[in-house]
């Protein structure tokens, strides 16, 4: 199978079907759903391998999807920062209108990421966000952030 | 989330729909995806018909082939028709170890109904042919094909 760019777009349909027809509510249910079920084999390279098993996971995930980032490993906190998204760079270049990123797209990054996160030991937190595909993102080992949220 | 788990995750989408809020959800989301996600093959048809459906199936720089499915499309006498041998999202769900989206309604159905209704808008009908097997699961393989509408 090879991926084709278009299923960014199609994300951005699926979700905005989603909220439209059911609100957000059901639609972070859908998020964690996907997290709960689509995710086992990246769960458990996060629980064997720890921290680094993240940064190598999103560093490949960004790699293939052509994005930009910068990743640093501090002694107990991973830091991914998205310099440019994936997703955004491609709904933005395109003429479809329905492509155009709903208000919230990044929402499925930090809800699916805290869970996959908490069920391999880890937790999650987005540390800054535009909306328009600049991110910084925060791992650290253990079931709790660092401010106890 | 990465491309490269959207057969995964479109195939638990499904599901989860399915199943939370029924069948006419699923057929209503599926609706959505043809008129929003369909516009390439829309363009196409309206603007070259039975041609049309040709480019976006078919050679290279079409769908199946950026994909890497193992198809044939021919375009004769008036007919268009495709026929897939193997299907990509089939194979790479197999091939992770998913189950394949199976319930009243089943994953390979979200082609025709995504597609037929963009053809038919354009006074072009559209049959679409899925291979089931004994169990009632998708082999991976369909037949589809078009023809201007006789009114």
């Amino acid at each position: 199978m090879a991926p084709i760019k278009e299923w960014f777009g199609l994300y951005n349909v699926i979700f905005g079907w989603f909220e439209s027809k059911y609100g957000s509510k059901a639609l972070e249910e859908y998020y964690r759903y996907l997290a709960e079920n689509c995710f086992d084999d990246v769960i458990e390279k996060f629980r064997i391998h720890g921290l680094q098993g993240i940064k190598d996971y999103y560093e490949h995930t960004f790699d293939i999807d052509q994005g930009e980032y910068d990743s640093e490993m501090l002694e107990d906190e991973f830091l991914f920062t998205v310099k440019k998204c994936p997703d955004y760079q491609f709904m933005l270049s395109s003429e479809n209108q329905y492509f155009k990123p709903m208000k919230n797209y990044c929402k499925h990054h930090e809800i699916i990421n805290s869970v996959i996160c908490e069920n391999s030991g880890h937790c999650f937190r987005m540390l800054e966000c535009d909306g328009k595909g600049e991110c910084r993102w925060s791992f650290r080992r253990g079931g709790a952030s660092n401010d106890g949220t | 989330m990465t491309v490269h788990d959207f057969i995964v995750i479109y195939n638990d989408t499904f599901k989860f729909i399915y199943k939370k809020y029924g069948p006419e959800a699923l057929r209503d989301l599926w609706a959505t995806i043809s008129l929003q996600w369909c516009t390439h093959l829309r363009e196409l048809v309206k603007a070259k018909g039975l041609e049309g459906m040709k480019e976006y199936w078919g050679g290279n720089d079409g769908t199946l082939g950026r994909e890497k499915a193992v198809y044939n499309i021919t375009l004769k006498d008036e007919v268009f028709q495709g026929r897939m041998f193997e299907c990509p999202s089939i194979g790479e769900l197999r091939e992770r170890g998913r189950d394949v989206f199976n319930e009243g309604l089943t994953y390979c159905d979200h082609c025709r109904f995504l597609y037929c209704p963009v053809v038919e808008d354009y006074s072009f009908s559209m049959s679409w042919f899925i291979d089931y097997d004994e169990s009632g699961r998708c082999t991976g393989k369909c037949r589809w094909s078009s023809k201007k509408r006789s009114n």
